[in-house]
């Protein structure tokens, strides 16, 4: 098969899961009991008698369902995803609002878990099956087994509450005050990454550890190269593919993933917005949501599926 | 926490490539879990268990009550011996009442996601074609959304509680599930005892359950204790909001959820079922490592 014919086939792939998953969506947040219009009218100062219709067929909520489906799917292609019930804000433009500091948190946790994970993983297949090794392994399969937000307020109980090194709660914007965005956000990263380290930890041990099985490393070795040389030019370069792809996975099952985390820390990220949008049965808000995480999780993979071949030519087809 | 950072080490990119992600959680060393860490494992496991099927007849005070007496006790108070809540109830009590809700919440809803999961990944492994690419793509779909955000919107639709929380991850598990039993699948669909049946004239109702179902039960099994761990942590998870078990019922996830507005006077209300927690997923890990490398499955394999 040529890479294009698998790009066609991944491409198709990818529509039939994302109407898949927007039908999902719509249909859940369709069924839920009682409908928007009587929300709407329930909360609004003087209902008079039959605004519940009205309001209804203001809002297209007496066609069909396939119909209103069908529309909604139109608007949310062009980037309307409807106005939050609640504060009447674009959904579109509240995503937009809270995506940085989501963003932010997903790149200072990836910074960190990469400068851990790389040089352990790097020490690990070195001496593999050594004391070291089996050391590394012990305590990232420790690490993987304590879910992240238990992390987070461990981290709090030590580094906020007892020791008064970082803020326990609460986020600073970047424009206003670098260092104390960077101390806002130090505590949820860490708690993030501690997820990933174990994850990243061991995919690349295990390729650094296939790769050092080459022959090319052979004869790397034998013509004189340094120990240092070997590793981190001729296995580590080779062995980096595989773990961006991962990487890649993970940055998709996290947008949604940092919830428990951002409410913890009181970050205003996408975690946060999904929360409250769910206690104030704001479900427009909810449905736009739920549809953006769901389809940025799908196409981070598509993207890293495309781009695998590229990075490692050992599977270019 | 997710169903599929597990199975993201199981995907292959693109056809002919190597698969994606580590092999066994301990990475690829041809040594097992040391034998003492499966001792402690399976120790702690029944130690939690003993305590949870135990607590009506053990001499501890009632999980709901609260005792005004001693309001946020410190540990070794006398009377509490783990002290007590912020509003005075025994926190051994209530570790023992969520231990309960956890036990119960793995064991169902993984065996919900077998149930509805196994026979999917059989029929599309076995069959191949349309049937393969419809439950694929309908696999894709239901791992696209984060699992935490899937079962928040489940809960909504549900309403809060023990049964939505086993319904919910029971559904979401199935997904993964269904991955591992159609690789399984796959790898036995065309040995020569399948073939041999087939050709000695079998129907395809009885190849599935004599020579499929056999070989697919002990990878779909071992997985399955993985899946246990993941569900308790969902459980604590959705507690944790308020959307689980509801108060006064005791989970470890609510206790974090409620003893985090006392994080500063009171630590040990957050931190021992932070604990508790953690050592019994660890435990409950050790052991799916354990029961992968007896039994010889190789993610690679899935």
């Amino acid at each position: 098969m040529t890479y294009a014919k698998v790009i066609a086939m991944r491409a198709v792939h990818l529509v039939v899961v994302l109407l898949g998953v927007s039908f999902l969506v719509y249909l859940l947040l369709d069924l839920l009991p009682g409908d928007t219009a009587e929300v709407l009218v329930a909360s609004s100062s003087n209902p008079t008698p039959g605004a519940v219709e009205e309001i209804r067929k203001e809002l297209g909520l007496d066609q069909p369902f396939m119909v209103r489906y069908v529309q909604w799917l139109g608007n949310a292609i062009t980037g309307d995803l409807g106005v939050s019930f609640r504060t009447g804000q674009p959904v579109t433009e509240a995503i937009g609002e809270r995506l940085p500091v989501t963003i932010q948190l997903l790149i200072m946790a990836e910074i960190i878990s990469l400068a851990i994970a790389v040089p352990l993983a790097v020490a690990a297949a070195r001496r593999r099956d050594q004391a070291f090794d089996r050391v590394v392994s012990v305590f990232t399969f420790t690490l993987q087994s304590i879910p992240n937000f238990v992390v987070s307020l461990v981290l709090i109980v030590i580094f906020a509450v007892t020791l008064n090194w970082l803020p326990a709660i609460g986020f600073v914007p970047l424009q206003e005050d670098v260092l104390g965005n960077i101390r806002s956000l130090l505590i949820p990263s860490i708690a993030l990454a501690s997820a990933l380290v174990p994850l990243y930890m061991r995919v690349l041990r295990n390729e650094m550890i296939r790769t050092l099985q080459e022959d090319y490393i052979l004869v790397a070795r034998s013509v004189g190269l340094t120990q240092r040389s070997v590793l981190f030019r001729y296995a580590l370069k080779p062995s980096l593919p595989t773990l961006v792809t991962v990487v890649g996975i993970n940055i998709g099952t996290l947008i949604g993933g940092t919830l428990l985390i951002e409410l913890i820390s009181g970050l205003p990220g996408i975690g946060t917005l999904i929360y409250s949008g769910i206690n104030n049965r704001d479900y427009v808000l909810v449905q736009g949501l739920i549809l953006f995480i769901a389809c940025a999780y799908v196409l981070a993979n598509f993207i890293v599926d495309m781009i695998y071949p590229l990075l490692d030519p050992r599977v270019r087809v | 926490m997710s169903f599929t950072t597990k199975t993201t080490s199981q995907r292959t990119v693109v056809p002919g490539s190597p698969p994606i992600g580590g092999r066994g959680l301990l990475g690829r060393s041809r040594k097992g879990v040391p034998p003492w860490a499966v001792t402690i494992s399976v120790g702690w496991l029944v130690l939690l268990m003993a305590g949870a099927l135990l607590l009506p007849v053990l001499p501890l005070p009632d999980p709901s009550r609260s005792d005004y007496a001693a309001i946020m006790a410190p540990m070794f108070s006398p009377g509490h011996i783990l002290g007590t809540d912020e509003v005075g109830r025994d926190i051994l009590a209530r570790l023992l009442s969520g231990a309960q809700v956890s036990l119960f919440v793995g064991v169902a809803s993984i065996a919900l996601a077998v149930v509805l999961g196994a026979p999917m990944g059989i029929l599309a492994g076995y069959f191949g074609g349309w049937a393969n690419r419809f439950i694929v793509a309908g696999l894709d779909i239901v791992l696209s959304f984060p699992n935490l955000v899937a079962l928040i919107a489940l809960s909504l639709f549900l309403g809060p509680g023990l049964w939505t929380i086993v319904v919910g991850i029971g559904i979401i598990a199935s997904a993964p599930v269904a991955r591992v039993a159609r690789s399984a699948t796959l790898t036995f669909v065309n040995r020569d005892f399948v073939t041999a049946a087939r050709g000695m004239g079998f129907g395809h109702a009885r190849i599935i359950v004599r020579e499929i179902l056999p070989n697919v039960v002990v990878p779909v099994l071992a997985y399955a204790i993985v899946v246990i761990a993941v569900a308790i942590v969902a459980e604590a998870s959705l507690s944790f909001l308020g959307l689980g078990i509801q108060p006064p019922d005791a989970s470890w996830g609510s206790m974090m959820g409620t003893g985090r507005a006392k994080l500063t006077q009171a630590p040990h209300i957050v931190l021992l079922p932070a604990f508790t927690m953690a050592l019994s997923i660890l435990a409950i890990n050790f052991l799916a490592e354990h029961f992968a490398k007896r039994f010889d499955i190789k993610e690679s394999a899935l």
